[in-house]
């Protein structure tokens, strides 16, 4: 064997082994050790601790009783805003119920062993039967506010998707809104396939960097705007950020004012600051070229400029409008 | 024999993943302090190239889209933090959290709450825009915003061998290599506050500003129209100062929504100025024009600043057989009156031609928008079946004054053009309107059948009304 593949073969071996011990150094730890969960007893009903409030005879049976068969469950719900809530500052008596504010009573379920299917519980789950227009009442009995107040007749809610498809309750998975992924754009784009694929175009915005997210423009839970955006309208939306656009301005161009969709496709593109086509292309879906004769070849080699580099911002520089009083045609 | 340098890829790949596996530790604690637990992880780690595609930033070395918004550093990094301090009961706590931190890309969050009844926070947060790393220039910024060339204009075909741009200021003088970035920095900052006196009422207030800094690629056209430009940038320092408050009220039969939102745009810089590279140039040749057509340096009106203030009223009420009804309204005004610029300064046209002077000096801008709707849905039959009848209006209006300029002067040109010019304003409106009918025949497939309706109107200036107008802009003479 030739020195340089004996060599290869030497590295390529300490590496692995420092690849591996750093893995083991690396695992986290917790300073507070964890007691390991109880494994669930489903045929043994758990005995009501003392001095337990919750009454057995409305159906409920406390979320002490949950807990005795549910220990894991229980441990990572605990864990969560809403759980924290329901099991430490409940501000009603819904909310005291705990576990049984969603699943529903449990007291049936407990009678009957526990087990799969038995005691007519909302489990949530994907093949749960309840159909999806009760499960999202049980969310929508206190989360009617704020965000959701346009779920009934959204677009969502009209296509059956449940409030569990993109949120998870139970535990933390992202770090905010409890939702199923770890971040929003998996979340939404685990059905909205090709406008996360848009996001990985080369015009972009920092929605992979993490400096967005699909609901700093969107609200998934209903709006008035199609597309379910949170502003009264599209343009609105996108001044939130780039105000500097917003005007009014002297001399206006028309397809600003309408939408900025009309040149713009805010997902992502291919072509510099989002275009849908390239320049000059994009401004000739309105403009003709007679003005500007664009031959990118051939031997008039001084039309070449506006179809290179910045094309026609090269001199249109304010195409989103002007102050200007000679800026009416955008080049002040 | 094979090539050496043909291993590198594989030994650098394999001895970053173990660099990153000893040094990318994830630590996560629970544990007391005084009374208050606390819990979280911190997640730091360590990186390094073996060849560093962004370089020493020389021009030349094309790395803008690698970082175009990330900022890749070699040696220690904070991948992710997350610590919270809480009462054993969780009545209050306080979080704080952050990542990327001594790096351009950097986020803080800090916030306090009493569970289930307020909660008050800020957050910061750091992104850049790399346009580009290869800028090159003869151009030298002064005050941020005037740019200067070489008393004698160099030849039109040396630009090709410019230095890099430098974004600096910089003095007149020797040509001064710059590393050729232009890019932006934004800096974002949130304050909330957010109070739920009872499970009914949500009362929320924030502020946020953005603040951005840099430049971004910018033209500067001189002469007649397709005639010589210049390539700069723009400098960019503006911030945007977004005050809203919104309150929801919901009971299980309805529920009301309110809201204002305050957005104020504040432009550091109201104009650029660029010198013109054809004029003075010692021996003009194509593509420059003759000398005298042009000044010497063009201006440029930057965006100016604006406001916008906009009211929201909306609501929802349950009826009988799963009928629900939203609706709601929203008002908006967009302010802006930023004094003009004059037509140009560079050839002292305006000050001997009064046909040059400004009607007005601002525009006293003042656009409304008024947006409707109402959705009706309806699931009265006991099948999967929904019916649902959708409004929307839009209605913008433009009250804006509308200018007539009995002159003007084209790109910086010692020529006046006299032909009077009016600035139109551009109102429409667009109604939306849906009736649907919907059936769900299973978890995967549902019919639907409906009708979609949508009208747009704009007003007179969008038409161009003969052959002998080039644009609604102008007044034929």
């Amino acid at each position: 064997m030739s020195v340089e593949p004996r060599r290869l073969l030497g590295v390529i071996a300490g590496a692995a082994i420092a690849l591996g011990v750093g893995i083991v150094l690396g695992m986290p730890f917790a300073s507070r050790a964890q007691q390991p969960a109880a494994p669930p007893a489903p045929s043994a009903p758990a005995a009501q601790p003392a001095g337990q409030a919750a009454s057995t005879t409305d159906g409920y049976v406390g979320a002490d009783t949950c807990k005795g068969c549910h220990e894991e469950a229980f441990q990572k719900f605990a864990k969560t805003r809403m759980g924290r809530i329901f099991l430490h500052q409940a501000r009603d008596p819904r909310e005291g119920n705990a576990c049984e504010n969603c699943h529903g009573p449990g007291k049936a379920h407990v009678e009957a062993g526990g087990g799969k299917g038995k005691g007519g519980l909302i489990t949530f789950a994907k093949k749960d039967p309840t159909p999806v227009e009760k499960r999202n009442q049980v969310c929508l009995d206190c989360h009617t506010k704020s965000a959701r107040i346009f779920w009934k007749g959204s677009a969502h809610e009209s296509r059956d998707v449940a409030c569990t498809n993109c949120h998870k309750v139970m535990e933390d998975v992202s770090p905010k809104s409890q939702l199923a992924k770890p971040t929003e754009i998996e979340t939404c784009g685990s059905c909205h396939i090709q406008k996360r694929a848009q996001t990985m175009r080369s015009s972009h915005m920092p929605l992979r960097e993490g400096k967005m997210t699909c609901s700093s423009c969107h609200n998934p839970h209903g709006a008035v705007t199609p597309a379910l955006l949170k502003e009264p309208s599209l343009n609105d939306t996108c001044f939130t950020c780039h105000a500097e656009k917003r005007g009014p301005f002297l001399w206006s161009h028309q397809p600003v004012v309408e939408s900025c969709t009309n040149c713009h496709d805010p997902h992502g593109s291919n072509h510099e600051a989002m275009l849908k086509l390239a320049k000059p292309r994009i401004c000739q879906q309105c403009h003709t070229e007679s003005g500007h004769v664009s031959r990118p070849f051939g031997r008039d080699t001084g039309s070449q400029k506006f179809v290179m580099g910045r094309s026609c911002n090269d001199c249109h520089v304010a195409v989103h409008g002007s102050n200007h009083p000679a800026g009416f045609r955008l080049t002040r | 024999m094979r090539s050496p340098t043909s291993a590198r890829p594989l030994i650098a790949t394999l001895m970053l993943l173990a660099g990153a596996g000893l040094a990318s530790a994830q630590t996560k604690t629970d544990t007391q302090i005084g009374g208050w637990n606390l819990e979280g992880y911190v997640e730091p780690g360590v990186r390094f190239f073996i060849e560093n595609p962004n370089g020493d930033h020389t021009p030349g070395k094309a790395d803008g889209r690698f970082e175009e918004y990330r900022d890749i550093n070699q040696g220690l990094y904070l991948d992710g933090l997350r610590l919270r301090l809480y009462r054993p009961d969780e009545k209050y706590s306080v979080e704080v959290s952050g990542k990327d931190w001594g790096l351009h890309t950097q986020e803080y969050s800090l916030s306090g709450e009493r569970l289930g009844l307020w909660q008050v926070g800020f957050e910061w947060d750091q992104m850049r825009h790399i346009y580009s790393t290869d800028a090159q220039t003869f151009l030298k910024v002064f005050g941020g915003n005037v740019f200067i060339l070489p008393g004698t204009r160099p030849p039109l075909s040396t630009w090709n061998g410019a230095p890099g741009w430098s974004h600096g200021e910089a003095s007149r003088g020797t040509n001064q290599e710059g590393d050729g970035q232009i890019s932006q920095q934004w800096q974002t900052a949130r304050v909330f506050f957010k109070l739920s006196p009872t499970p009914n009422l949500d009362l929320v207030s924030e502020y946020t500003r953005i603040h951005k800094d840099g430049q971004r690629p910018f033209g500067m056209a001189f002469g007649s129209p397709g005639g010589i430009f210049l390539e700069l940038v723009q400098p960019i320092d503006q911030t945007i100062h977004e005050f809203r408050t919104r309150g929801t009220y919901a009971t299980d039969l309805y529920q009301l929504q309110w809201g204002y939102t305050a957005s104020v745009f504040d432009n550091g810089f109201s104009w650029v100025r660029a010198d013109n590279p054809c004029n003075p140039l010692p021996t003009p040749a194509a593509p420059c024009p003759a000398v005298g057509t042009q000044g010497q340096f063009g201006t440029t009106s930057l965006p100016p600043n604006n406001q916008a203030h906009t009211f929201n009223l909306a609501g929802g009420i349950n009826l009988p057989l799963r009928t629900r009804v939203n609706a709601g309204l929203t008002y908006s005004l967009r302010l802006q009156n930023q004094n003009f610029q004059q037509q140009t300064y560079s050839n002292g046209l305006v000050a001997a031609n009064p046909s040059l002077q400004l009607p007005e000096k601002s525009l006293h801008g003042n656009v409304q928008t008024f947006l409707g709707n109402v959705d009706v849905t309806s699931r009265p039959l006991p099948m999967p079946v929904t019916f649902s009848l959708k409004y929307r209006v839009y209605d913008l209006v433009d009250n804006s004054s509308t200018p007539t300029f009995q002159a003007f002067i084209l790109n910086d040109q010692n020529a006046i053009t006299n032909a009077p010019l009016r600035a139109g304003r551009y109102d429409y409106m667009r109604q939306n309107g849906d009736l649907n009918g919907r059936y769900r025949i299973n978890s995967y497939t549902a019919l639907t059948l409906g009708v979609g309706w949508e009208a747009w109107n704009r007003n007179s200036n969008w038409e161009v009304t003969g052959p002998t107008r080039q644009s609604p802009r102008r007044r034929s003479t």
